[in-house]
């Protein structure tokens, strides 16, 4: 199923919104959700909260939405202080988490609930009701009740009556956790189109790195209340801001290292240039890898070990372990994974690819 | 609860026992008072029926019941209604001391509950006759229209009203509908209105039964207060005319299942829906 936006529904685009979050904080008794929050969402942009549970990413939603209040900071929108309009004003449309449909309306008049609100005719809410459903290609189903339709319908209705009052910003609070793997995707593509072409700046918040590496343009990954790093997606996987991030996105390895240079650590016998995370020069360091930067060669003298392998499709991924104690992930292709079989020595060597440095966990 | 619904599967031997007991069990007092209510000797007669609408007082005290049960329904509700919608959104710490509050009526046997009315009562004419609450604790025991009892009542049917609206508000997710309703636009009153009390029909429907049952029954606090609802007036009439009591008793089975079913039939229908075609 393809959707699109009619022509009338583009012209929101011109008017996308800036949203800036700046110093909120907020602390639930002695947790503190947000610790100093500050981020910019471009007009127009799908900018994805990434960060593990507990992290303040679905507080700065609910903030944006006007259902938390920060203890201090403020919320702007197009450079104007939203932070005391109540939720009700705020022109912010929400898919939530949880099936949130009103239970006792049809599909359309869950659409249609928001136009009720603002005193809209009933000719006029019918059809831009119908509008929208058809815009998530549901308009077949506008007399189901919520009860009637799947999870994955459920949350497209939600999303047409989110977008139902064309509201200036689309907050997402984990639409998709709770469809099942095959609709997550198809409907995480969909919002995406969808997004795109109404050109409507878009918070969504998430805990799967998958969903947000490929629906976002820009994710922020948060620890802890704050912005840990904050770019496009292949910036974050390719070069990470700090260990955090290289672990929480992707997977990575942990290889002893040392710093040989400023912005140069050695690992493995090679010298590979550091982005991410700083060291003295000479210290003892862990060398972030990712798997796909670690090669491996059959070597009957090698110091590393082979424990097991997990055939993941084109690659088969090998555990090595380091004479050190560490384990090493490596990818090679499926075709060459039989050269790897477990207890066989492996030689690991490192390409000159950036790499992240850490301090030091083991011994 | 109280919402009648019929299942069509087909009843097992040992369901088909405990039916029968309970059957047994409800309907044979009904029949055997249906019988003697009937029976004069040798023939059959209504009689008993045909005299009760034109006995003083039947129509009365059915009204009087009848009045108090709805300003009952409706003041508990308008009670009840948004402060558990306010537990459930915050303020949950408190919903333990409320369980507790709204259960003492249970624990407190009417006889008790009544004498404390009469006390608070007594201290109009004993000391605050040169007040103005004085004039308001006269207004409220006004002979034709009883407001006392409505609050008698109210306090009465707490543990109930406690409980549907509990039950209701277990199995829809408050906060969520109500921030969906807000993030839609919808005020605050409008969110509760429009969003949350659709989805409690079952739950405020319970409640209106049960405190509709428990007032149109009440005897004791009326009685010792000195008012005559259509309880208290068929237990009156009952010393006179055992007959006719017994053919009231009936009648008033029958006008609490009929009360019933009416609310039901009001309550149970879906609105209409007010976009769609």
């Amino acid at each position: 199923m393809t959707l699109t936006a009619p022509e009338n529904e583009k012209t929101a685009k011109a008017g996308a919104a800036t949203v800036e979050f700046r110093g909120l904080r907020r602390q639930f008794g002695n947790s503190v959700a947000l610790d100093g929050l500050d981020l910019t969402v471009r007009p127009g942009e799908l900018l994805a909260l990434l960060g593990p549970s507990g992290c303040g990413k679905t507080t700065a939603l609910r903030m944006l939405a006007g259902f938390e209040h920060p203890d201090s900071g403020e919320v702007l929108v197009d450079d104007v202080d939203v932070t005391d309009v109540p939720a009700h004003r705020r022109d912010a449309g929400m898919v939530f988490q949880s099936y949130s449909l009103f239970p006792h309306l049809s599909a359309l008049d869950n659409v249609a609930f928001g136009l009720r609100m603002r005193k809209v005719g009933t000719a006029q809410r019918r059809a831009r009701a119908a509008e929208l459903l058809d815009l998530v290609g549901l308009a077949d189903k506008g007399e189901r009740f919520p009860h009637q339709l799947s999870g994955g319908q459920q949350q497209r209705i939600a999303l047409a009556r989110a977008l139902a009052l064309r509201p200036r910003v689309l907050l997402l609070d984990e639409p998709l956790s709770a469809l099942d793997a095959k609709v997550r995707t198809t409907l995480r593509e969909e919002i995406r189109r969808l997004q795109q072409e109404l050109g409507i700046t878009t918070l969504f918040v998430t805990h799967d790195q998958e969903e947000a590496l490929s629906m976002a343009d820009r994710v922020a990954v948060m620890r802890a209340g704050r912005v840990e790093q904050c770019s496009s997606p292949t910036e974050l996987y390719s070069r990470p801001a700090t260990a955090f991030v290289a672990e929480f996105v992707g997977t990575v390895s942990r290889i002893p290292g040392r710093m040989a240079a400023a912005e140069v650590a050695e690992a493995l016998g090679s010298r590979v240039p550091v982005t991410g995370g700083a060291a003295p020069v000479g210290a003892s360091v862990d060398v972030l890898v990712r798997p796909e930067a670690v090669e491996l060669a059959p070597d009957p003298q090698g110091d590393g070990l082979v424990t097991s392998g997990a055939f993941l499709g084109a690659t088969t991924r090998i555990t090595v372990r380091l004479p050190e104690g560490y384990d090493v992930k490596a990818d090679v292709p499926t075709r060459r994974a039989a050269d790897f079989p477990a207890g066989a020595r492996v030689a690991v060597t490192l390409p000159e690819l950036p790499v992240v440095v850490a301090e030091r966990t083991k011994g | 609860m109280a919402r009648l619904t019929f299942s069509r599967t087909r009843v097992r031997p040992g369901r088909g026992l405990v039916l029968a007991a309970a059957a047994v069990y409800f309907l044979v007092p009904l029949a055997a008072s249906v019988v003697f209510s009937v029976d004069s000797g040798d023939h059959v007669t209504f009689g008993a029926y045909s005299q009760i609408l034109g006995t003083e007082g039947f129509t009365d005290s059915l009204l009087l019941s009848l009045e108090l049960a709805v300003t009952t329904i409706v003041l508990v509700l308008l009670l009840m209604v948004p402060a558990m919608v306010a537990l459930r959104l915050g303020a949950s710490k408190l919903r333990s001391v409320v369980a507790v509050v709204c259960s003492l009526p249970l624990v407190v046997p009417p006889i008790a509950f009544v004498a404390g009315i009469s006390t608070v009562l007594k201290w109009g004419p004993e000391y605050l006759s040169r007040t103005p609450l004085f004039q308001t604790i006269v207004a409220i025991q006004n002979e034709n229209y009883p407001f006392v009892l409505v609050l008698a009542y109210v306090v009465m049917a707490l543990p109930f009203v406690y409980q549907a609206l509990d039950a209701g508000l277990r199995a829809v997710d408050v906060r969520t509908l109500v921030e969906a309703a807000r993030s839609c636009g919808a005020s605050w009153p409008q969110a509760l209105v429009r969003a949350v009390l659709p989805n409690l029909r079952g739950a405020l429907l319970n409640a209106s039964f049960l405190t509709l049952a428990l007032v149109l029954g009440e005897f004791t606090v009326s009685h010792l207060l000195g008012y005559q609802p259509f309880a208290v007036w068929i237990v009156d009439i009952s010393g006179a005319q055992a007959q006719m009591s017994v053919a009231v008793s009936v009648l008033s089975l029958l006008v609490t299942w009929v009360l019933l079913l009416a609310l039901a039939a009001v309550g149970g229908r879906r609105t209409p829906s007010r976009t769609a075609p």
